[in-house]
């Protein structure tokens, strides 16, 4: 009676120790879930750049960036997972930032940037999008206090002229590009001309990225 | 975990901000003319004073700039050239643009200096030195506006062409030119009293005008070479001979004639032989002008009953009308990028203004729809930006495609009609 009571404990503390590792090993298992895009992101737009994670192994679940755009693996792996704050247009924006490289003096400590497109399921806050939505507002009437549209170009409403600014953490502009051009000469340098009389802008809302770029794109007057 | 996160926290948080929207799109509020701070030149006033003028004149003639008064610089002193100059002083007037000049006098020559920068930048743009006599340096200033055109924001040449027009003196009409902004004006054909020169028309190359004259009582065509100076007839068909317009390429001209009875289109030989007509429709025929590949002839017909603009495919003679707005559309021609056609529209009160449309004939606007006085005869200027035309008070303006206020740059008190800008003179 006694060495059954003794098969009886062992048995369940066997048992116990089973569920109990299989619990552990489950829980334990890596979720194939948002460091995949991650991977992509960094990957498909600009293979080596500075912002390549180290620390996160891609899937063998999903398929090579090369053969699959970058959009169709993130929507289809977001229908697969049916993951409730995933949204790929989020994640496509976060590949266009990370096209860009940051500037040598202002280079991030690599593991920072490897965060850079790390953006899991959750948009930003309400608070977070007031926060953009002003320093937009803001951006936009410092722009429109001194830039208005040319005489002597045919004004029409497909007139318009997108540059590439990067704005530093202190809102100092670093760098600005003609991305797509008017088709009139004049209209482009006249946005040109604009962005060459400020230097600085509000600090954007970047949190401890040390730069971003922003595509500025500059439209006739309303009613043309 | 209480090291972990708030590290979590802040990947999450710089997440969705890289997540925001990173376009922003600004509209504009208005249009306006790029502003140019101009400072009074060094120099003798007597040399230094009629240059800044012309250069002001100019920069309201471009049509894309605007002078800030100078009444307004903190500095109001004379600036020789950029390096004496202070650019904050022109920031805070808002200027885009700042030019200097010095001129110095060397003798019966004189040394013009001219510099342009970008004022945000303090990047030069222009930088030019000019030495020839002291009473033709407006030369030198057509020459430095034209190379501030390309140099600030990529424009085509202007000031180095000439406009041709006809000019009343008297009892006669004359032909008279003058410099694109109206400096320079002379007289190059002189009629007997009573004479009428009428219609003159430059050629492509610049060295020929085509005019007509009554000088034998019958509106006859001659053919002007201005170096060496020769007067050659080249259509003197009984009848009316008129409304000349070089083809671009080819050495031919196109005339008015009334030789077959009607008033139609021909296409003749510089020496006026192998007459081709053009038109056979009922009624007027006249005023052809030619697209820049010579492809299109916009010309003026009142077949439809009246006076109207019409294009026709040279090739095939494919005719289309082009406008029906107004009273009556006349005088077209066509821009020296093909794209636009202006003509003289008069609008339903009787007025004449100068109008445009595109090539096709759509987007018919008039230019000045509360000018006071008559337009008409316009005439493109070498780059296609501009219009020089006849105001009812005799002078002649230039005006842009999109409005702007004209302005006169004939100043004299004569009567001028009928201009023609001219090709560019290098």
């Amino acid at each position: 009676m006694k060495s059954l009571r003794v098969y009886v404990a062992l048995s369940l503390f066997l048992h116990v120790a089973f569920f109990g590792a299989i619990i552990f090993t489950a829980s334990r298992k890596p979720r194939p879930a948002y460091d995949i895009y991650e991977v992509s992101i960094v990957a498909a737009p600009a293979p080596g750049s500075q912002i390549q994670s180290r620390r996160v192994e891609p899937s063998p679940r999903v398929p090579s960036p090369t053969v699959k755009g970058f959009e169709e693996i993130a929507k289809a792996q977001a229908v697969k997972d049916k993951t409730p704050g995933f949204k790929p247009i989020d994640l496509e924006k976060g590949s266009n930032r990370s096209k860009a490289a940051p500037p040598p003096d202002l280079e991030e400590p690599e593991d920072q940037a490897s965060s850079a497109g790390a953006y899991p399921s959750a948009g930003p806050s309400a608070g977070e999008r007031v926060k953009v939505s002003m320093w937009v507002a803001e951006v936009q009437a410092t722009f429109r206090s001194i830039w208005q549209a040319p005489y002597g170009v045919p004004i029409k409403k497909d007139l318009k002229a997108s540059f590439t600014i990067r704005v530093a953490r202190n809102g100092e502009i670093l760098s600005k590009q003609l991305l797509i051009g008017s088709g009139n000469a004049l209209y482009d340098k006249s946005v040109e001309l604009a962005l060459n009389k400020i230097r600085k802008l509000p600090p954007p809302p970047i949190g401890g990225e040390a730069a971003a770029d922003y595509t500025i794109t500059f439209i006739p007057p309303a009613g043309s | 975990m209480k090291r972990i996160l708030p590290l979590l926290l802040v990947l999450v948080l710089t997440g969705a901000l890289q997540a925001q929207n990173n376009q922003i799109v600004v509209q504009a509020q208005g249009i306006k003319k790029m502003k140019v701070a101009m400072p009074p030149f060094v120099g003798p006033a007597d040399l230094t004073s009629p240059t800044w003028a012309q250069i002001k004149k100019d920069i309201d003639i471009t049509g894309v700039f605007e002078l800030i008064d100078p009444k307004v610089y903190p500095n109001q002193n004379p600036v020789g050239s950029l390096a004496q100059a202070n650019l904050k002083d022109y920031t805070l007037v808002g200027a885009d643009f700042l030019i200097t000049g010095s001129i110095e006098r060397i003798g019966a020559n004189a040394t013009m200096r001219l510099e342009a920068a970008e004022v945000a930048t303090g990047k030069v743009l222009s930088r030019y030195a000019y030495h020839q006599p002291a009473n033709v340096l407006y030369g030198s200033v057509h020459d430095f506006m034209d190379r501030y055109l390309k140099d600030s924001l990529g424009l085509g040449a202007i000031f180095s062409s000439r406009i041709v027009a006809v000019q009343k003196t008297g009892g006669a009409k004359v032909l008279y030119t003058c410099w694109a902004d109206g400096s320079a004006g002379q007289t190059i054909i002189k009629g007997r009293p009573g004479d009428l020169v009428l219609s003159p028309a430059w050629s492509p190359d610049g060295q020929r005008i085509a005019f007509v004259s009554y000088a034998r009582g019958n509106p006859d065509l001659y053919l002007y070479q201005l170096f060496p100076p020769k007067i050659t007839p080249l259509s003197t068909y009984r009848g009316l001979n008129s409304a000349p317009a070089f083809l671009p390429h080819d050495n031919k001209i196109a005339v008015t004639l009334s030789k077959d009875g009607n008033q139609d289109i021909y296409i003749m030989d510089l020496n006026g032989g192998h007459p081709n007509r053009m038109t056979t429709a009922w009624g007027i025929d006249t005023s052809p002008s030619f697209s820049p590949d010579g492809r299109y002839m916009a010309f003026c017909s009142d077949s439809g009953g009246t006076p109207q603009i019409y294009r026709m495919d040279v090739s095939s003679r494919g005719i289309q009308r082009l406008s029906f707005q107004g009273r009556k559309n006349s005088e077209p021609v066509y821009s020296p990028r093909g794209d636009v056609i202006a003509f003289t529209h008069m609008a339903a009160d009787g007025r004449f203004h100068i109008a445009v449309m595109q090539s096709d004939g759509s987007g018919f606007k008039v230019l000045h729809p509360d000018s006071t006085m008559d337009e008409e005869s316009p005439s493109f200027s070498p780059d296609g930006r501009l219009l020089v035309y006849a105001g009812s008070d005799g002078s002649l303006y230039i005006c842009d495609l999109y409005g702007s206020k004209p302005v006169r740059i004939t100043n004299d008190g004569g009567r001028y009609s009928q201009p023609c800008w001219g090709p560019l003179i290098r």
